[in-house]
């Protein structure tokens, strides 16, 4: 019975958002599917005037990323990525601070399970790929879906996969040196912005024909950098929570 | 019913067994579980909000003509999933953390109400 009211007011509440959705003027104006704001984004003109015809190899954009979403997440809205960026930073560094707070591990964590031997042999080869793909998705972010985040996903797969065969973890300094490093960069990036153009992580340079894999400059930089902060980022959340012994074999304090 | 309606009933349902999750039980990964199935539901709404029927994925592979109406879906919603993300993995990890210092202390994931808290709130 009471299984059967905990089933029911889930229903309840979707019902009522479902139908709050659906009918009258609300559902016309969510699902019209399109607003000022994102047909500006898509022709380009947002700064300046589009020109008259927009499509491959059109030069003289304001911003030259054939991939719309990436034009509006490192241009238009590149400071909000720049907070979110930062917002992983501390959920990683806030992991790391409940679980271990200020007391410095010593020494080596407790030995697991040695690895397999398939595990041993196949994560160099598995690792290759991996860091491959993840790189080609990074630097192609511009052009075709993906980008920074999910090939810096990808990169951070084969760090940890080869964490995990060789036994050895990654130096928890090396990594903290490459967040540093790569959120620095971004934040540099973005003053050379306000140096060169009129406002922060503004693109500055030359923009390039659109569509072609040397066009918006700044854009290929900036999402190299979010590749290689998110795998240093997500390498580190592994690192942390893999870290810990299993805890309800701990004595209770 | 078209595409739209279909989509979007699947976005409500994994909301809603998410929201089914967090009420039915006591286990702490069961929410964690439940909360990123929310996610992904308001994830995919999000995302439907900006296609409309005819629209295309919002990369540009041919030229059109900029006074006229634009082909693409509305890339915003999708710029901001994005963001949202990146964000769920961010309050997972956490919340994973917090997960394992409540089992560290409780030697369980299960929660219970503590038992004088709960006289009060009776």
């Amino acid at each position: 019975m009471t299984k059967l009211l905990a089933a029911l007011v889930p229903l309840g509440i979707v019902g009522m958002i479902a139908f709050f959705l659906f009918t009258g003027e609300t559902g016309d104006r969510l699902f019209r599917g399109r607003s000022e704001l994102g047909d500006a984004f898509s022709r380009r003109a947002v700064r300046s005037e589009p020109p008259n015809r927009l499509g491959p190899g059109t030069r003289g954009l304001e911003n030259a990323a054939a991939n719309t979403v990436t034009a509006i997440v490192l241009d238009y809205r590149g400071f909000d990525t720049l907070g979110e960026v930062t917002v992983l930073f501390a959920a990683v560094a806030g992991a790391g601070l409940a679980l271990f707070g200020r007391r410095r591990r010593r020494g080596k964590s407790a030995p697991g399970t040695p690895s397999s031997l398939i595990l041993t042999a196949a994560a160099p080869w598995v690792f290759m790929f991996l860091f491959v793909v993840g790189f080609a998705i990074v630097l192609h972010g511009h052009l075709t879906p993906g980008g920074g985040f999910p090939g810096g996903a990808l990169l951070a797969a084969g760090l940890v996969l080869l964490m995990s065969a060789s036994g050895h973890e990654s130096s928890a300094r090396r990594l903290h040196l490459l967040e540093g490093l790569s959120g620095f960069a971004f934040v540099a990036v973005g003053v050379a912005g306000l140096v060169w153009r009129d406002s922060f992580l503004a693109h500055f340079g030359d923009a390039g024909a659109l569509g072609a894999f040397w066009s918006a400059p700044v854009t290929i930089l900036l999402y190299l950098i979010i590749g290689l902060k998110v795998s240093a980022e997500l390498t580190n959340a592994v690192r942390t929570l893999a870290n810990v012994e299993d805890p309800t074999t701990e004595e209770m304090p | 019913m078209n595409v739209v309606h279909l989509v979007a009933i699947s976005a409500l349902s994994l909301f809603g067994i998410g929201l089914y999750g967090l009420w039915s039980g006591r286990n702490v990964l069961r929410w964690i579980l439940a909360v990123g199935l929310m996610e992904t539901g308001i994830n995919v709404f999000l995302v439907l909000t900006g296609w409309y029927p005819g629209a295309r994925v919002p990369i540009i592979t041919e030229s059109f003509s900029t006074s006229g109406p634009v082909p693409f879906l509305d890339p915003v919603p999708s710029a901001l999933v994005l963001t949202s993300i990146v964000i769920g993995l961010g309050t997972t990890t956490l919340a994973l953390a917090l997960a394992i210092l409540h089992a560290r202390s409780h030697g369980t994931l299960e929660c219970e109400a503590d038992p004088e808290t709960a006289e009060v709130l009776e």
